[in-house]
């Protein structure tokens, strides 16, 4: 029995120990979090994407917290999450229409033909760096899906026709794809915006003719037919004053080569189910 | 002796034969020349004419204020149509001045420097003359021969490699003009105040190291120095190495090792900016490849198109798949025939189907062949595999800004992975991603 006491004790006391240094550390060193950021991270889509420019969710929960970052900056959330955000944080929240990528060319394949025959990497900066592209027209869309795969939601499909087709459905708006296009040619559109020129070339008619079927030659014949005066001409391109235009779509009726496209928000889905994200 | 050389490296088959032994001719006399206003390495020049104005043979075009840039001459006498942007090697449309000839070829009034010029009085003459390192990177040469306070220059290295396939111009140049060589070299190493001269030819070039050895023979500080036949032995820091047996360190200048190199041409072109007054408007160019009907070593105006410069030579046969404006190494691939000469253009090549390696990219097998021909001794198999998964942040602790885009590694890989071009990507993305950060 005897053997069993001085363990006993010695274990006792190290446990004893032990425990009030544990108690210690617990009063000394305690790092309080805030209740809100958990809460606040149930609400993020919790995708990482980055947009808000924090490396991922629980940062930018952390730095919603602590006054660094408002609630509107998750895009991807949209302004659904902005107003629970919100609430949680005890602010008014002002939201913007949800906005949608939409791509500012529409030459594709069949439209604009290559000028060479490209071997090597299959990526769009790869491309633009060896010799320009292989495009013919230097401002298009070059088809090699930089914005597809950057895309963290997978809003983002190539079409057999080389262009991207951005499902409404599935895309929030975060703008990572604005990032990725070399040729900037993707950009955040509300349905404030009816019309969309699906052209971004710079150079004159004669020039665009020659090297795509779709660009915009700068008639300016949409100028002309609009009934509210809402177009004016910036260089070559026409822009559409999004307050004055009242979406009647005779510009896009009478666009020779179909440049001017209507702005479908909410209304683009994915041609392949292949990929149908969750 | 044996050849001297540096470590590592390839070798490609010359494909030399076909312009090596013919005479440097004038090239054609164009009716419009295009002069992009980027010309050489640094800053962008702004035009120096108006549409419309009147320009002579030598006459300013272009000129820049910053530091490392160089002004830019007209090469014909006549009207400047236009300055618009225009076609270019790098297949995008760049500011350009567009001058329509007179054919009268009349001359601004040009004057050489005295018999016995200051070292700052020809620094000052290659400024204005537009003088750029015509081996091919069109660095600004006044440059080069202002180096950092505290850096002396011991030995200018006159480069006389040519390593790149096809390319014969300056070997001509050699064989032709080495007096005028010799003379430029006078004068840089005056510039420079340097000690001793070498001029570096690879051996594949005899009748060049006969010609420069007969013209330096008098004198004893300058050394002809006959260099293996091997790619890329033109390049700056390989140069260094085999002949002075030193390394420059990274991210150092040629300068820290008190060497300065200079190319065959470059020296020809000081020779005659400091005799002559002549400002740099013409080039010797190479246009070659069994592509062209007839291959020639042609002397043309800077800003003389492609085109032109093809149809002087008899234009192109049928099966031409590739034009390529440099050496096939590392020169540009062309989109198009209506981009000019510009100042670092070095040849014109048209290559046919068998001329080309047939691209059919595998999966790195990890050989190591490519770290084993890298001249610059870094790792290039690992900056492919980094790149396509979009690792950039390990891209710079495996200094990839050492790399001199020099092509062996993509030219000995037995997958035939583009190397170089993952290494162009992954330099553009780091910088483009550097300037964000900078500018957030």
């Amino acid at each position: 029995m005897s053997d069993l006491i001085a363990p006993i004790v010695s274990m006792g006391a190290i446990g004893a120990v032990l425990a009030l240094i544990l108690v210690i550390a617990d009063r000394k060193l305690r790092v309080k979090e805030d209740q809100r950021v958990e809460k606040i991270l149930e609400i993020l889509p919790g995708s990482n994407c980055g947009a808000c420019g924090a490396p991922g969710c629980r940062q930018f929960a952390e730095q919603l917290v602590s006054g660094e970052q408002g609630p509107a900056g998750c895009m991807a959330g949209g302004p659904e999450v902005a107003k629970k955000i919100g609430s949680i944080l005890g602010v008014e929240v002002k939201v913007g229409l949800p906005q949608k990528a939409r791509v500012l060319c529409l030459g594709g394949n069949l439209e604009s033909q290559p000028r060479a025959q490209y071997e090597g990497i299959r990526d769009c900066q790869a491309v633009t760096l060896q010799s320009g592209g292989d495009k013919s027209c230097v401002y298009g869309c070059l088809g090699y899906g930089n914005c597809a795969r950057a895309c963290p939601f997978d809003a983002i499909e190539m079409t057999d026709n080389g262009l991207p087709l951005v499902d409404d459905f599935l895309c929030t708006g975060c703008e990572i794809c604005v990032a990725a296009c070399p040729r900037q040619l993707m950009a955040m559109k509300t349905e404030e915006t009816k019309i969309l020129v699906g052209c971004s070339s710079l150079e004159k008619g004669k020039a665009v003719k020659q090297v795509c079927a779709r660009g915009c030659i700068a008639c300016k014949l949409c100028v002309k037919v609009c009934p509210q005066d809402a177009i004016v001409m910036d260089g070559n391109l026409p822009v559409i004053d999004d307050k004055k235009c009242d979406d009647c779509g005779i510009c896009v009726e009478k666009c020779p080569t179909d440049s001017l496209v209507e702005n479908l928000i909410n209304q683009l889905r994915r041609t392949s189910e292949k990929k149908k994200a969750v | 002796m044996r050849p001297l050389t540096f470590p590592r490296g390839i070798h490609p088959r010359d494909h030399k034969e076909a312009t090596n032994a013919k005479l440097i001719e004038d090239g054609p006399l164009p009716d419009v020349i295009i002069l992009p206003l980027q010309q050489s390495a640094g800053a962008c020049c702004l035009p120096a004419v108006d549409s419309g104005d009147k320009v002579l043979v030598g006459q300013k075009i272009g000129d820049s204020e910053a530091l490392i840039a160089a002004p830019i001459h007209s090469p014909v006498s006549g009207t400047v149509k236009a300055i618009e942007p225009r076609p270019h090697h790098t297949g995008l449309k760049l500011s350009s001045v567009v001058i329509e000839s007179d054919g009268q070829q009349k001359h601004v009034e040009c004057k050489g420097l005295s018999a016995n010029p200051s070292p700052d009085e020809i620094r000052r003459k290659v400024r204005d003359a537009g003088i750029v390192g015509l081996g091919g990177a069109a660095f600004p040469t006044q440059v080069k021969l202002d180096p950092p306070k505290g850096q002396e220059i011991v030995s200018l290295i006159i480069n006389g490699c040519e390593c790149e396939p096809y390319l014969t111009g300056d070997h001509r140049i050699m064989v032709e003009e080495p007096e005028q060589i010799l003379d430029g070299m006078l004068l840089l190493m005056k510039a420079v105040e340097a000690e001793n001269g070498y001029i570096g030819i690879e051996t594949n070039k005899p009748d060049a190291i006969e010609a420069m050895i007969a013209v330096t023979e008098k004198y004893p500080d300058i050394e002809v120095i006959a260099l293996e036949e091997k790619y890329p032995q033109g390049s700056e820091k390989q140069l260094i190495e085999a002949i002075l047996d030193v390394q420059v360190a990274p991210n150092m200048l040629p300068c820290s090792v008190g060497a300065l190199v200079q190319n065959v041409a470059t020296s020809i072109a000081v020779s005659k900016a400091c005799r002559d007054g002549l400002p740099l408007v013409e080039r010797v160019i190479t246009v070659s490849g069994n592509g062209i009907a007839t291959p020639k070593n042609l002397r043309v105006a800077v800003g003389t198109r492609v085109s032109d410069v093809i149809d002087f030579c008899g234009g192109t046969r049928d099966q031409v798949v590739k034009l390529i404006l440099g050496g096939p190494m590392m020169g540009t691939t062309l989109v198009g025939r209506e981009a000019p000469v510009v100042k670092g253009t070095s040849a014109i090549l048209a290559l046919t189907n068998d001329e080309i390696a047939k691209v059919d990219v595998h999966p790195c097998i990890k050989c190591g062949k490519c770290v084993e021909v890298c001249p610059m001794l870094l790792l290039p198999y690992r900056f492919g595999a980094m790149v396509e998964f979009g690792v950039f942040d390990e891209l710079e602790d495996n200094h990839i800004f050492n790399c001199i885009e020099c092509g062996s590694c993509a030219f000995i890989c037995p997958s035939q992975l583009p190397l170089v071009q993952y290494i162009k990507l992954g330099k553009y993305s780091l910088a483009q991603s550097r300037e964000k950060s900078r500018s957030a």
